[in-house]
């Protein structure tokens, strides 16, 4: 069973000319125990998508499922905690009062709200502005409320739209930690964001989503890998005569300080690259496929649709 | 149910942040304060019965909120009134009470007299203020004899609250017909004039004179209930709460509600019901406050009064219905309150016309009508609530005999099952129209 299932999901916002066609046919699925992060520019329909799992806007076509349950159905939405992207709590609620509020919805037993409301708090570092109200609250600490009301619940699946939008480079770290915590916690994380960096370090799976397609996906190790190029570092680096008698082998080779960086045709090609370098006594000291950045890939696979 | 706590609890934390709940409380508290600071004195019977004596030709017909005076005509004087004694051969009811002599001047001024108040009665009976100038003496009145003379002075001090009257002619006196009017009260709360009302712990007391002190009460307590309560009270419950349903339906707080495994029609109806627990808790305070004053006070505790509070609730829980699809519509929290004061006075207004056509020119002209009536069946009809509170506190307060004599006649007759009935109906469709609308939409 899929802890998300989208299926031939559309989305058209507004009738006439100013419609605005926000998804054309998404499908995907995130296995339970999965972080899946959904990448894609401005616009892209990310938002949409995660609104239309929640129930929160409705799909044309297409069908969205939350641990088999038809998004449609208020009950879907029990094992669920989301985080909205420009969220905003209303003003004259306490981080205390808020939590508590959004507990008895998730319908949390108020014995356990109360021992987890003060926990929550000194998760995401508001204890001190728990009392307060959240008019006085700044970006970030909003931010941070609206984390710990997205675990209220004790949620199985998490939504989070852009999760660090607002938050500083060491609440950000520290986020990611605890997306980290709640993934050994076997929990579901589905993850927009615009850091790529950030959905390298914790994604299991990543989709591009581009146009309201999802034009790319897959685990983030396949995203990363760049065809058949290999990276051998060396001692010593190998020489001018040497890297000539490699090219022979291979369809590009080059060098850079420690070593070299070789193209092959096929995977098995880079053993003979080793063979050589062997034969004439130089000593491998690494060997790894090359890896793009996710930053890389994206903005390919966003030109390659241009 | 827990959901609908905590919602409830949001919305009492809304209203004490809008500073809502600690105006309503301290009004609450001021009025409860003001209650406490009135008592009544029961004034000396002898002087009761003289004063009420010297009104026989003052006939005055109550009707709702309007009242019009008439001279009986005639002439009259009186003897003081004096105590009833055993001696004094009045049937044994009477004693403990009072007698005072009535001499009329002439026996016309007694015929004149007995005359008038049949044409006040009829009057009274067929419920109308002003009488049409053509419509002067519908039928005519029978002619007047020693029993319709005797009958008119028995209903007359039983009009002034006496539950045992006794008239003996005494023959006549220079010319004048002399009667002897014995009367007793077993409740002196319900004799006109019979209590003098002190406000503000005392700094203010004078008679209830043409009032007994139950229907004093009967004025203040409906006074409360309608102008405070019904019309300030409710005023301002609406204009702060017609804010609590926009700022749910902000962009960015809704997100947040709507991915909780609730229903939107029950998020919305939990919503609204807020606002409904918020004004009852108001009327609880206000009403519960008052009630315990006057208790304390002045002995007058009646169930009827408590009930207004469920008026309140009504009124307002219908007028709340109005602004949610506004709301869900607008997310506009001036542009809600504005609907639900608007619905509110239209249908007051219109229900005013009708009455004032009903009193003056009668049914008036058809077309108009028709239409009038349209529009008044569909609008709520919140200002029947007033005449409810005034029937259930006036029942509560005033005995069978005091309701039927002196103020059934001013509430007016409404069929409360049309009335109340398409006002929820209508309260009904106002919500649906908005939880249909909730629904639908995206967010
Ligand atoms: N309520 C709405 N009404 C009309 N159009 C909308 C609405 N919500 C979104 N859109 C449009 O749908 C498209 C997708 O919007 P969406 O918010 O899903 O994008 P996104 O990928 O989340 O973007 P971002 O990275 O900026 O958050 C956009 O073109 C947007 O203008
Ligand atoms: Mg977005």
């Amino acid at each position: 069973m899929d802890a998300i299932l989208a299926a031939g999901l559309r989305k058209r916002y507004g009738r006439g000319a100013r419609a605005v066609e926000a998804l054309r046919g998404v499908s995907l699925q995130v296995r339970p125990g999965e972080i899946y992060g959904l990448l894609g520019r401005n616009g892209a329909g990310k938002t949409t998508l995660i609104k239309i799992l929640l129930d929160i806007v409705r799909a044309d076509a297409g069908e969205g499922r939350i641990l088999d349950q038809p998004s449609g159905r208020p009950q879907a939405r029990r094992p669920v905690g989301y985080l909205p992207e420009d969220h905003r709590f209303p003003e004259y609620q306490t981080g205390e009062s808020a939590l508590r509020l959004h507990g008895a919805m998730a319908g949390v037993a108020s014995a356990t709200l109360r021992r987890r409301v003060p926990e929550l708090l000194e998760l995401v570092g508001l204890t001190a502005a728990a009392g307060r109200k959240v008019r006085g609250y700044s970006k970030g600490m909003k931010q941070r409320l609206g984390l710990a009301q997205a675990l209220v619940g004790d949620p199985r699946i998490l939504f989070l739209d852009e999760p660090t939008d607002g938050v500083d480079p060491v609440g950000r770290a520290e986020i990611r930690a605890l997306l980290e915590r709640l993934k050994q916690q076997d929990r579901t994380i589905f993850l927009n964001s615009h850091l790529l960096s950030e959905v390298e370090r914790v994604c299991d799976r990543v989709g591009i989503l581009e146009g309201g397609l999802l034009v790319r996906e897959g685990t983030l190790d396949a995203l990363t890998r760049a065809g058949n190029v290999f990276r051998i570092e060396t001692a010593p680096p190998p020489t001018p005569e040497l890297l000539e008698q490699l090219r022979a082998l291979v369809v590009a080779v080059e060098a850079f300080p420690g070593g070299v960086e070789v193209s092959v045709e096929r995977e098995p090609d880079v053993d003979r690259v080793v063979d050589l370098l062997r034969a004439r006594g130089v000593g491998i000291r690494g060997l790894a496929g090359k890896r793009l950045s996710l930053e890389e890939v994206f903005l390919q696979t966003l030109e390659a649709g241009a | 149910m827990r959901v609908w706590l905590a919602v409830f609890r949001d919305a009492l934390a809304e209203a004490w942040d809008r500073r809502a709940f600690q105006v309503l409380s301290a009004f609450a508290l001021l009025f409860t304060l003001a209650c406490f600071s009135i008592a009544f004195h029961v004034r000396t019977a002898a002087d009761v019965l003289e004063e009420r004596a010297r009104e026989l030709d003052q006939l005055t017909l109550r009707m709702g909120s309007s009242t019009s005076s008439s001279h009986g005509g005639g002439s009259f004087e009186l003897s003081a009134a004096s105590a009833v004694r055993a001696g004094d051969g009045l049937p044994p009811e009477l004693e403990g009470g009072h007698w005072i002599e009535v001499r009329f001047l002439a026996p016309a001024d007694l015929d004149t007299m007995v005359q008038s108040w049949q044409r006040h009665e009829q009057q009274r009976a067929a419920r109308r203020l002003f009488v049409d100038e053509e419509e002067q003496d519908p039928e005519p009145l029978p002619p007047v004899g020693a029993p319709e003379r005797r009958s008119f002075l028995e209903q007359r001090f039983r009009a002034f609250g006496y539950d045992h009257v006794h008239v003996a002619e005494q023959g006549e006196r220079d010319g004048g017909p002399v009667y002897r009017v014995a009367v007793r009260s077993a409740r002196d709360e319900e004799v006109e004039g019979g209590h003098a009302v002190s406000l503000l712990f005392g700094l203010w007391e004078f008679p209830t004179g043409e009032f007994s002190a139950a229907e004093m009460m009967v004025m203040f307590q409906t006074g409360l209930a309608n102008t405070f309560a019904g019309f300030i009270g409710l005023l301002v419950a609406l204009l702060v709460s017609a804010g609590f349903l926009p700022s749910l339906l902000q962009k960015g707080t809704l997100d947040l509600m709507l991915a909780r495994p609730i229903g939107r029609s029950r998020l919305l109806l939990y919503k609204y019901s807020g606002g409904i627990g918020f004004v009852f808790l108001f009327g609880l305070l206000l009403f519960g406050g008052t009630w315990l004053a006057f208790a304390v006070r002045t002995d007058f505790a009646s169930l009827g009064y408590l009930a207004c509070i469920l008026t309140l609730v009504f009124g307002f829980a219908v007028l709340y219905a109005v602004a949610v699809p506004v709301a869900v519509l607008t997310r506009s929290g001036t542009l809600s309150a504005l609907a639900a004061v608007g619905v509110w006075g239209a249908g007051s207004a219109v229900a005013t016309t009708r009455q004032v056509l009903d009193m003056t020119v009668g049914e008036g002209p058809s077309g108009l009508r028709q239409v009038l009536d349209a529009v008044y069946t569909v609008l709520p009809k919140v200002s029947d609530l007033g005449d409810l509170n005034a029937w259930m506190v006036s029942r509560g307060l005033l005995s069978e005999q005091a309701w039927e004599l002196r103020f059934s006649h001013q509430v007016p007759e409404v069929d409360w099952v049309f009335s109340l009935g398409t006002t929820a109906l209508f309260a009904l469709g106002m919500l649906g129209l908005g939880v249909w609308q909730f629904r639908r939409r995206d967010y």
